[in-house]
């Protein structure tokens, strides 16, 4: 009985792991490929002459490359910093102050994530544009932050919420005022939910694509996101390359999500999605 | 002046078994205190003053000495006050009008049963929980409207409260660290204080990499670090096992005796409460029920709410009214008689209150309250707890024997008892009060 | 599916303008183009020689070409737009409407059809013009020049010729090619006499136009229609059923199979020189007849013009960088270096051009070629015929029926717009609904309480405005105006308000079947099938793994995970493409896994079941580990005690799971369950993505739905906005719904 059970888990796991990297591996075997997508249906695109031809032209082919690799690099950790940084006094108060507007506040916030953005991308552009933040990294950031916080508020406030309040009251009385003792005693206490929380907003950050083809238009500007999609556009569909950036893009989140993989679980279970 | 309430000497006899002095005699005689930074400015100041209640120091006089050589120095100047301090959350009234004073060194223990105001109170105190009227003084000063921080207290939490990401060292630290004090200073006060605790072996790991006494010795070296006006615990205790809890207790009561810090003590648990206080507030109801040194609530308890609450095990309560037979005037009690005290109007109804302590098998000479039916026994090794009833539909009394009588009881006997009639009390069945022979 | 979103973005830009920025000044000149790489290299090129000659300051801005539109629209208004912009014809007719584009001063149009009759302007009467300027080596190309006229007014110069052209394999097809019949019969399977993306309404444009039949009339109305929309129709099913084209051919596909030698010929644009001429034996030719001795088939032609931005055409020095750029010299370093199908007479003949004859080669087929309509209808026309198109060619249905089909659709989305109505009774009630929020507001205000708790709240208000503040603005600022705008039809130009009509005609299916294809309650039907089998299947299988993973004696539990979890850390429109790929009909990996299997390989976007199967399956990769690990983290939380006291209470396995730890499990998960919920709901990447809609829309959801409206059929952004504010108000009910019933189950 023990033993089917173990045998049906592991069929199990072992069923979902091959769903799960097959498509992975069938972009890797692109990647490689010298000729990119094969016009003949293939189970295992993986070319017999693996080349590193698409890599090549992604590097190569492009004398933006680094530049925009960095682009993206600066952007999604900006993003992510600035997300964190206004969404952790912002949860805070929600978890530990009783204020007016906090309810309201914080339904508000739930009812943005339900509305399309096809409807404010246009005045979103606008107010970019007001600002002469358009096509800068700036700008960038601010609109992707503003639309990480609202996850990152859910997400911390419900790991605050597991922080005991003793531990604020012992720092005040250690002569902490509010703020120092936030500092100095939640906010590590709270890492594992503020490290997974950041994770969620680089990524967002990372993958996006559609406001940044909109805001970009200097070529060096770019982020990966839409280095990306324009390979495989109306004129192009230079799939190869695409699997190759699809892996470059891929490897520091899949390295990211490898550092937190522990925080994931407490992260997720602390922190807003509960809640 | 918290404790006014002044409470006729008319019991000098100090043959009672209450724990209270006993460890008291044995803390009393331990040795100066060896850390200087921790001697207060002023001498420990007495718990027992002088200047209300004679009677208290006569009824512990082993206690003198050792402590009267600290009283030496000015005595009862205040360190903590509250005055007519109101509380409620919402409609409900959690604190309705503290009034309540510690002094220079003085161990202050706020008890009663959960839910009774004491916790809001400390936490007041704390400037942890706002007020809604009255106002909190520190150090002579009014602290009413100030946060935690500027309030120079430290405090004891009951869940320890412990900085997860620090090191022992790190938390026993913390509190020096935000009042910038020099590392120099930081160091040699958390090795003093580690030593004292015997901590050392500990300073490097995490709080999660401890035992929970350990955790606890953390928790009060945090406080002790620190050099407050006055030390707050909230049920540090509880968290502990019975063996542990009752060692701690001990250490503390030593720790207090030797550093004099000023200390306010909350707890549910009345052995706690009487072992530790040099004054107890007993609570009821976001009410201040009675105060003072532990052995007058003990010996005077102001009310039936204090009888039963403090003492162990409880007092017996049997109900009954005033008599006149012939020029005596009795209480007939749940088949129970005992002497009323004068000056109460035939047919009142009176709470008469027997501790278990003090009822005894009835001697020769006595004149017995009545016959106790046992149903069941609670053995102590050194003593017996016995449970019976004086009538059927009576009241269950406990009885504590000692010696021979406890080693001849058996479940199913009956037994005439006897008290000494100074040692019974008396309760206004309608107000719930004392009375007093007049 | 992206790239028929982007250029649609771009209309939606219009609604906005705000002129804070600084115009270019002086000397300094601003140059928008959208080309890349070789293009690109040559354009620059030029552009480096006239500075350098002039000392003039060129900025050259490579704008993404999706957004071009948008950023032109935005920018030009503004005074911050480019000097002069690169764009093809068919835009010319928005941008007039739009009022961003100059004619061509004077100087420069060398206006060498004088003394013709325009009445002979048609393009059947190019070569005869193009004679009558015989010998002359001066100008543009008349076919291409004519594309940019608009009221006898030239706008813009031709800078380069696009239309499509026959790519022969000289090696497999040695001989004349008079008609698409000479081109030789399949060798053996997987071979193709012809390669062409037999799925696009462009390259059907060919057979259009070779039917005699159009995409849009002179006049501006649907021109598909009839006899000879049928007989188009017939013509490609015809040589579909022939097996000499492949099928579902893609444009990377079509250049893949022609270059490894499987198709004697192709179909494609200059874009495909570069590598076509890098093989010997490669011929490009004007594309023949169908048949011997039949009508010829016309492509459509692009003309690339280099267009004068509002208010900037008097200028000396835009003028000379003009002249720069699209007369002589500058025409053939472009052809040189860029490839470029430069429609300029001078270069005729010339020398360094005769070794890439394919470039002469294409400058003949546009001079046949048909110029695309720039009328601001005509991208209206494009999802219509590509629906026919693949109608017929799945056998869905007769090409008759097709033909009318298309037409409805066409007239569906380019229906005249609701009448305006006056926004008086709207600002009223908004009026009013301000004043009594205000009354409110101050009635609370004055009560004791309220102020009181105003004032303990004030420490809080501390550590939320920041963040408040910038949500407000960069979410709550768009969110509403961008309601607002569900209020009003017509282009940004023109914003018309009509109060509730748009909602009115989405509920009402805009008077056609409640029911039918593209009504907002067929797609709503979809979606809700969409997200009730996305989430069943999430958290079936994320809770299955979830509790096998938390299994105490499992091994390999962290491998499992790592890897299990990777599907969330890859991009998902990365994931998104690559299951496309692996849902393609011919190389795709699911087909050749069936085949495998000796299954037939499946059309998986020819049919709503299977195109929609894709795109659950595709989102269910995609959002299984999520519920995975949120199960892992529930189950760590559970009460370990409860559990033992069952096992001791005598339960079984079973009886543990199904009475404690599902139980225990219902409340942790639901919010996940919700979230989830919502995200799919508004799940366009996948839907977009893999499917894009297929077979002819019928798998939208709600939310790519409201993009096509906004962004693709004309860009009718008020209609968008009010699905937006629809799938909004179905969200918000339906989660509270939701939210509510679940607190009742597990209370």
């Amino acid at each position: 009985m023990k033993h089917l059970e173990a045998i049906a888990a592991h069929a199990l796991a072992i069923a979902a792991t091959v769903f799960a990297l097959y498509p992975l591996f069938w972009v890797f075997g692109l990647a490689l490929s010298p000729t990119g997508l094969s016009s003949d249906a293939r189970m295992w695109p993986l070319s017999s002459s693996p080349s590193l031809a698409n890599a090549r032209a992604l590097v190569e082919g492009n004398p933006h490359f680094w530049t925009q690799l960095g682009n993206s690099l600066v952007i999604s950790f900006a993003t992510a910093t600035v997300a964190i940084v206004l969404a952790l006094p912002a949860s805070y108060a929600l978890a530990r102050f009783s204020f007016l507007g906090a309810k309201a506040g914080l339904r508000t916030m739930l009812w943005t994530q339900m509305f399309p953005g096809v409807a404010s991308a246009v005045p979103l552009y606008a107010i970019l544009q007001t600002l002469g933040l358009l096509d800068s990294r700036l700008g960038l950031v601010l609109v992707y932050a503003t639309t990480a916080i609202p996850f990152a508020v859910l997400q911390l406030k419900g790991a605050f919420e597991t922080i005991p309040v003793e531990l604020e009251e012992a720092a005040w009385v250690d002569g902490a005022s509010r703020l120092r003792a936030f500092i100095t005693v939640v906010l590590p206490a709270a890492r594992p939910a503020i490290a997974v929380t950041f994770l969620f907003a680089f990524m967002s950050a990372w993958n996006e694509f559609i406001l940044a083809a909109t805001l970009l238009s200097r070529e060096s500007a770019f982020t990966m996101p839409v280095v990306l999609q324009r390979l495989v556009g109306e004129h192009a569909a230079r799939w190869g390359v695409f699997a190759a950036g699809a892996l470059v893009v891929s490897i520091p989140v899949i390295a990211l999500f490898y550092v937190a993989q522990k925080s994931l679980v407490a992260g997720l279970t602390a922190g807003g999605v509960k809640g | 002046m918290g404790s006014a309430r002044v409470f006729p000497a008319w019991h000098t006899n100090v043959t009672h078994t209450c724990v209270t002095p006993c460890v008291r005699r044995v803390l009393g005689q331990s040795g100066p205190f060896p850390g200087e930074a921790f001697r207060p400015a002023r001498p420990h100041a007495p718990m027992l003053h002088a200047s209300s209640s004679p009677v208290a120091v006569a009824s512990a006089p082993a206690l003198q000495t050792p402590l009267s050589v600290r009283s030496s120095a000015a005595v009862g100047v205040e360190r903590c006050a509250m005055q007519n301090v109101k509380k409620s959350f919402g409609t409900t009234a959690i604190l309705k009008g503290i009034d309540f004073d510690v002094r220079e060194g003085e161990f202050a223990v706020l008890v009663g049963p959960s839910g009774c105001g004491k916790s809001t109170t400390l936490r007041a105190i704390a400037g942890l929980e706002s007020i809604d009227d009255g106002s909190v003084r520190i150090g002579g000063r009014d602290v009413t409207l100030l946060p935690p921080q500027e309030r120079d207290i430290a405090m004891v939490f009951q869940s320890y409260a412990l900085y997860p990401h620090l090191t022992v060292r790190g938390n026993l630290a913390f509190g020096l660290r935000m009042r910038k004090t020099p590392e120099r200073e930081i160091a040699a006060r958390v090795q003093e204080v580690s030593q004292m605790l015997g901590l050392d072996p500990y300073l490097e790991r995490k709080p999660k990499a401890l035992s929970g006494g350990q955790r606890q010795r953390v928790a009060m070296g945090r406080a002790l670090t620190r050099r407050a006006q006055a030390y707050l615990y909230d049920e540090p205790l509880s968290n502990l096992d019975a063996a542990l809890r009752s060692s701690v207790r001990l250490e503390i009561r030593k720790l207090h005796d030797r550093i004099g810090a000023t200390s306010i003590y909350v707890t549910h648990d009345q052995v706690e409460a009487m072992t530790l206080a040099d004054r107890l507030w007993v609570f009821n109801a976001g009410r201040v029920e009675q105060s003072g040194p532990p052995s007058e609530v003990y010996d005077h308890p102001r009310s039936l709410f204090v009888a039963r609450f403090v003492g162990s095990p409880a007092m017996n309560l049997v109900t009954g009214r005033v008599r006149r037979i012939g020029n005596e005037s009795r209480i007939e009690a749940e088949g129970l008689s005992v002497p009323a005290p004068s000056g109460l109007p035939e047919g009142q109804e009176v709470v008469v209150g027997l501790r278990p302590h003090d009822l005894h098998p009835c001697g020769a000479s006595e004149r017995a309250l009545g016959t106790l039916h046992f149903d069941a026994f609670e053995r102590l090794g050194g003593e017996l707890l016995a449970h019976g009833w004086a009538r059927a539909s009576g009241a269950n009394m406990v009885i504590r024997l000692e010696g021979d009588a406890m080693r001849k009881a058996v479940v199913g006997d009956a037994m005439e008892v006897a008290i000494d009639p100074e040692r019974l009390h008396f309760f206004d069945a309608a107000s719930g009060l004392r009375l007093e022979s007049k | 599916m992206t790239a028929s979103v982007w250029p649609g973005l771009s209309a939606l830009f219009f609604l906005i303008f705000s002129a804070f920025s600084a115009s270019a000044q002086g000397d300094e000149l601003t140059l928008w183009h959208a080309y890349r790489d070789a293009e690109a290299r040559a354009l620059e090129h030029v552009v480096h020689g006239f500075a350098a000659r002039t000392g003039h300051r060129v900025t050259v801005l490579a704008v993404p070409f999706d957004a071009y539109g948008s950023k032109l629209a935005a920018a030009i208004p503004n005074g911050n737009g480019p000097d002069l912009f690169i764009e093809a014809h068919e835009r010319l007719g928005t941008y007039l409407r739009d009022n961003l584009v100059e004619p061509v001063p004077t100087g420069l149009d060398e206006g060498l059809d004088e003394g013709l009759d325009e009445g002979l302007d048609a393009p059947a009467h190019d070569g005869l013009r193009d004679a009558k300027n015989g010998g002359n080596t001066q100008g543009f190309d008349s076919s291409a020049r004519r594309a940019l006229l608009k009221d006898h007014a030239l706008f813009g110069l031709p800078l380069a010729v696009k239309s499509l052209a026959l790519f022969v394999d000289r090696a497999q097809v040695p001989g004349p090619i008079a008609s698409l019949d000479d081109l030789p019969p399949p060798r053996q399977a997987g071979t193709y006499s012809l390669a062409y993306e037999n799925e696009s309404s462009y390259a059907f444009a060919i057979f259009v136009h070779g039917a005699g039949s159009s995409f849009l009339r002179d006049d501006g109305t649907f021109g598909f229609k009839g006899a000879e929309a049928v007989e188009a129709l017939r013509s490609v099913q015809v040589l579909a059923a022939s097996g000499r084209v492949p099928s579902e051919a893609s444009a990377a596909l079509v250049s893949q199979l022609f270059s490894e030698g499987r198709a004697a010929a192709m179909i494609s644009g200059p874009w495909a020189l570069g590598e076509a001429l890098a093989r010997p034996n490669v011929e490009v030719l004007p594309i023949p007849p169908l048949h011997r001795g039949g009508a010829a088939l016309r492509p459509f032609l692009t003309v690339e013009a280099l267009f004068f931005a509002k208010g900037k055409s008097g200028r000396g020095p835009v003028q000379d960088l003009a002249r720069a750029i699209a007369f002589d010299d500058g025409a053939m370093l472009r052809s040189l270096e860029g490839h470029q199908v430069v429609p300029r007479r001078a270069l005729d003949g010339r020398a360094e051009l005769a070794n890439i004859p394919a470039l002469a080669a294409f400058r003949l087929a546009a001079k046949t070629a048909v110029p695309m309509p720039s009328t601001v209808t005509m991208r209206a026309t494009w999802e219509p015929m590509g629906g026919a198109l693949k109608a017929v060619l799945r056998g869905d249905l007769t090409p008759e029926s097709a033909a009318a089909m298309a037409e409805r659709r066409f007239l569906d989305v380019t229906r005249p717009l609701p009448l305006p109505t006056s926004p008086t009774p709207w600002t009223l009630a908004l009026g009013a609904l301000s004043l009594l929020g205000a009354a409110i507001f101050y009635r609370r205000s004055r009560e004791q309480d309220w102020g009181a708790a105003f004032k303990r709240s004030l420490p809080a208000y501390a550590w939320v405005t920041h963040a408040a503040l910038l949500l407000l603005l960069l979410v709550g600022v768009p969110l509403i105006v961008g309601a607002a705008t569900s209020l009003y039809a017509g282009s940004r130009s023109e914003p018309r308000f009509v109060g509730a009509a748009n909602y009115v005609s989405i509920l009402t299916a805009r008077g056609g079947e409640l029911l039918g294809l593209g009504s907002f309650w067929r797609t709503l039907v979809v979606t809700l099938l969409w997200t009730a089998a996305n989430v069943a299947l999430h958290v079936t299988i994320g809770v299955s793994l979830g509790l096998a993973l938390s299994r105490p004696l499992m091994r390999l539990k962290t491998f499992y995970r790592v890897l299990l979890v990777l599907p969330w850390a890859v991009p998902s429109y990365v994931s998104a493409l690559a299951w496309k790929g692996m849902f393609h009909r011919q190389f795709g990996a699911i087909n050749a896994l069936l085949m495998h299997f000796g299954v037939e390989p499946i059309s998986w976007f020819a049919r709503f079941s299977t195109a929609f199967a894709a795109n659950v399956a595709t989102n269910v990769w995609l959002g299984f580990p999520f519920f995975m690990v949120v199960t892992i983290g529930a189950i760590t939380g559970l009460p370990q005690e409860v559990l033992e006291a069952a096992s001791i209470d005598g339960a079984t396995r079973w009886q543990r799971f199904r009475y404690v730890t599902f139980p225990l499990l219902v409340p942790a998960l639901l919010p996940s369950v919700l979230l989830g919920t919502v995200w799919t709901f508004n799940q366009f990447n996948v839907v977009c993505l893999v499917s894009g809609g297929e077979p002819d829309g019928s798998t939208d959801i709600l939310v790519s739905e409201a993009y096509h409206w906004a962004f693709t059929r004309d860009a009718q952004v008020g209609y968008g906005a009010a699905y937006a504010v629809l799938i909004f108000l179905l969200l918000v009910l339906g989660t509270r719904a939701l939210d509510a019933i679940g607190k009742k189950a597990t209370s």
